[in-house]
């Protein structure tokens, strides 16, 4: 056969192109790849040992911690109970959007012989924007709503007093550190106002400013304007002043 | 050890476990199965025929081998066709030689002595070691034969008598006898010159004081090429592949344990029929070989003359090996003679089964490869394949394995490297885990440590914002309306029938704007000093007082009275007055406590 007559050189160069055929595929489908993981693997090794060699420890806390859990549980218990305190303070306030309270404020003018000129809803802004003092949405119908309106005044005019219904006075936003500012942003619900103005001399003024601290909820002025009437009253009449408060319930 | 040698160990490459051993003479055709046994080999089968055509003896013998079991393929024959020699050849055991370049060398120097070996098979000895003629009558027939043969070349019609026309003119043989006679001498004896050699290198022979003139000693073995093929038809019409065609004097050797001793001399002395073998060894190798053409009758002088031939040579073993067809009584007179000739004791190497000669024995030796095979010679049948270092096949193969081998270096060098990196990656990672784990402890308390804080802190704005409210519910704002209905009434009991008060403005800041009229100068600054003696408990202090000339209701002249009623202290009331609308920080915006 002609493949027995190969001579030497040629086998050798025969052997050669094999075996740079078979280590090349060897080195380029095996070595390489594997070379490659191993790099990656050898990488992650030195990673780690320098990890190992420099490891960064979270500074450990100075606190001891059954000091700490200690002091948490104190601190539960009296924000409970400040809570509680605060629960039952709360409950000598108005419920808000009620009209009971602008009543009891209209009959308590009328008992203290001021007249009421004025009573409307003053709204004040959060720090934030929003708006407290929010008409409620009572769940009655526009009829009902109507009437009970109706009643309202009724009941004003029989307290000697007017009011606006569905007037609305923006007092924008409360400075930091006003009476006002806290009322509404230190207060989880914040306190609705009313504006009231009054007419009539100072005694009863006077009069109607403690009968407020008589009311089944807390009212407190956070506001007061007065002005003496311009013209004189007659010889013996006393002088008419008009007072102008911001009333918050 | 050769690459050679190892390939030749390979299991693939070992030879048949049994071969049929044939030996052919005048006679008839004896043969036997011999089976290897480890390092030595066994007769299992034997047999003989004396039919006359040797194909047809041929014949008889394998179907008597295969009746009996034997499915062996290869065969060896022992035949006196097949000449000895040791010739001296320029060139060395380990040498780059094609087998075909050292065929030519070893046939270049056996033709003249296979011409010579060729006279050991005339028809006149074939017929005496027939039995159909005498020695004596074979002179008388060639006489014959040359006195007609010369006289009728003078006359004008010439016939050429041959030799057994002349011996069956004179009745020596019959025309039945001269026939079968001839057709057993066509098995041993055949026209043609081309021979065909084997040969076996005796390796430490050296002959020669240069490097450039040595000459190396080979044991060589050739046969008639037409004679070759006869036997390999023979054969090959039994399904029997005829490997190598041996001498039949001469392969004994191989069966004797040669110690390796450098410089031990023996002798083997091995007796056929129609030939006589002396074979000297020295150490391992066979330094000298004779063989001569025997007769029965003449066997111990031509064993005499082989050993007076080397007489100046003094053996330490002298072996006997009689393979001829006589009696155990003349071979025991033989060897007794031998001794007395030698003056030492002979080792007699009987005949290992009835039909099988020591050198049957030594020819399946040889062709096994076993111990004793590079002491003997025989003619391969096919022809010379190259040493298996040569050949393609194991090129490829050894090429193939060293790729292989190579490549599982390279192989195992990734493996080992990347065995060292997983192990390093191991025991870091292992290291790492220790301290990974150490850290995640130490974070778990610092994150509970800070939980804990955040929750403290969250709880401690919760109830700060609480306090504040509480404070604002509870105190500032039951106070503020306190502090109004104080500020009033101090200001109703401060203000004398002289003086009006005209406005009260409240600033959440600034607190309350007093504006006041005063029929006199002295009724105003009664009321400044009264009233701010009055609000004093109330922490508030009267601040940008003005005193001036106004006229007042009714058109009387007076005094008008301006003053802030502040909780402010100097430092947040200058502050704002200086920057009116500023936001003044809650904590200086303090609600008066005094009204209590």
């Amino acid at each position: 056969m002609a493949i027995e007559k190969i001579s030497n050189r040629e086998q050798i160069l025969i052997f050669i192109v094999v075996a740079t055929f078979v280590g090349g595929s060897y080195g380029l489908f095996r070595v390489i790849p594997k070379l490659k993981e191993m790099g990656v693997l050898q990488e992650t090794v030195a990673k780690n040992q320098e990890k190992v060699k420099n490891p960064v420890f979270p500074e450990e806390p100075n606190e001891d911690i059954d000091e700490l859990k200690d002091k948490l549980a104190a601190v539960t218990e009296a924000t409970e109970n400040t809570l509680l305190d605060l629960a039952s303070l709360e409950k000598n306030l108005a419920p808000t959007n009620s009209q009971e309270m602008v009543l009891k404020i209209s009959e308590a003018a009328r008992a203290a012989g001021v007249r009421v000129i004025e009573s409307v809803p003053y709204l004040v802004q959060k720090k934030d924007g929003a708006a407290t003092n929010q008409p409620a949405k009572s769940g009655l119908t526009k009829r009902q709503q109507r009437r009970a309106d109706r009643e309202a005044r009724k009941k004003a005019r029989k307290s000697g007093g007017t009011v606006v219904a569905g007037k609305i006075i923006s007092g924008g936003i409360p400075k930091e550190g006003e009476l006002i500012y806290r009322l509404v942003n230190d207060l989880e619900n914040p306190r609705p106002f009313q504006r009231i103005s009054v007419e009539g001399n100072f005694t009863d003024l006077q009069k109607f400013l403690q009968s407020l601290r008589s009311l089944p909820w807390q009212a407190t002025i956070v506001k007061l304007d007065i002005d003496v009437a311009i013209q004189s009253p007659p010889p013996g009449i006393p002088q008419l002043i008009t007072t102008k408060m911001i009333v918050a319930m | 050890m050769q690459l050679n040698d190892l390939l030749e160990k390979l299991p693939f490459n070992q030879r048949a476990s049994s071969v049929l051993v044939c030996e052919a003479d005048y006679t008839g055709l004896r043969a036997a199965v011999v089976a290897r046994n480890s390092d030595n080999v066994a007769v299992t089968l034997e047999t003989s025929s004396d039919n006359p055509d040797y194909k047809l003896a041929v014949a008889e013998v394998v179907a008597y081998m295969r009746k009996q079991g034997w499915t062996g393929k290869l065969a060896v024959l022992l035949t006196p066709s097949v000449m000895l020699a040791m010739i001296d050849l320029p060139i060395p055991p380990k040498n780059k030689l094609a087998p075909t370049q050292l065929a030519e060398s070893v046939n270049w120097e056996l033709e003249p002595l296979f011409a010579q070996h060729l006279s050991t098979l005339s028809i006149g000895r074939f017929f005496v070691l027939l039995g159909y003629l005498t020695p004596e009558q074979v002179e008388d027939v060639v006489s014959q034969q040359a006195y007609i043969n010369s006289s009728a070349n003078q006359s004008e019609t010439f016939v050429y008598k041959r030799f057994g026309e002349i011996a069956i003119d004179l009745r020596y043989v019959t025309q039945a006898q001269l026939q079968r006679g001839l057709e057993r001498l066509a098995w041993f004896q055949a026209l043609g010159d081309e021979i065909k050699c084997g040969w076996a290198v005796q390796a430490a022979s050296v002959v020669g004081d240069k490097a450039d003139n040595a000459q190396y000693q080979w044991l060589a073995c050739a046969m008639n090429q037409t004679l070759l093929r006869q036997w390999q038809a023979a054969f090959t019409a039994q399904a029997l592949k005829l490997e190598n065609l041996y001498p039949l004097a001469g392969c004994a050797i191989a069966n004797l344990d040669i110690a390796h001793k450098a410089g031990k001399q023996q002798l083997l002395l091995e007796v056929y029929d129609s030939v006589i073998a002396g074979v000297q060894i020295s150490g391992s190798h066979i330094k000298n070989l004779y063989v001569h053409a025997n007769t029965l009758p003449d066997t111990l002088p031509n064993l005499t003359e082989i050993y007076h031939t080397l007489e100046d040579v003094e053996f330490d073993t002298i072996w006997y090996a009689d393979s001829s067809a006589r009696n155990d009584i003349d071979i025991s007179y033989t060897n007794t003679s031998l001794e007395q000739l030698t003056q030492q004791a002979i080792k007699t190497i009987s005949r290992p089964a009835q039909f099988v000669s020591a050198g049957m024995l030594g020819a399946a030796r040889h062709v096994m490869k076993l111990k004793g095979a590079p002491l003997v010679a025989g003619v391969p049948v096919s022809n010379p394949q190259p040493s298996l270092t040569q050949r393609l096949g194991v090129r490829a193969m050894l090429g193939g394995i060293a790729l292989l081998a190579t490549l599982g270096f390279a192989e195992l060098g990734l493996q080992v490297r990347q065995g060292m990196i997983e192990s390093e990656n191991e025991k870091v990672n292992k290291e790492l885990k220790t301290i990974n784990d150490a850290i995640a402890r130490l974070q778990a308390k610092v994150d509970e440590v800070k939980k804990t804080k955040d929750a403290i802190k969250g709880l401690q704005e919760d109830k700060l914002e609480a306090d504040s409210a509480v404070s604002l519910l509870s105190v500032d704002l039951p106070k503020r309306n306190q502090t109004v209905i104080s500020f009033l009434s101090e200001l109703a009991r401060s203000v004398s029938e002289d003086v009006v008060i005209d406005r009260i403005a409240e600033d959440s800041i600034y607190g309350f704007t007093v504006n006041a009229w005063s029929l006199n100068e002295k009724s105003a600054q009664e009321f400044i000093k009264t009233f701010q003696v009055a609000v004093q408990p109330l922490d508030f202090k009267l601040k940008d007082i003005t005193v001036g000339t106004q006229t007042g209701r009714l058109g009387l002249l007076g005094y008008s009275i301006n003053f802030s009623a502040t909780a402010l202290d100097d430092a947040a009331w200058n502050a704002v007055k200086q920057l009116p609308g500023a936001t003044v920080p809650a904590s200086v915006v303090t609600q008066p406590t005094g009204a209590k």
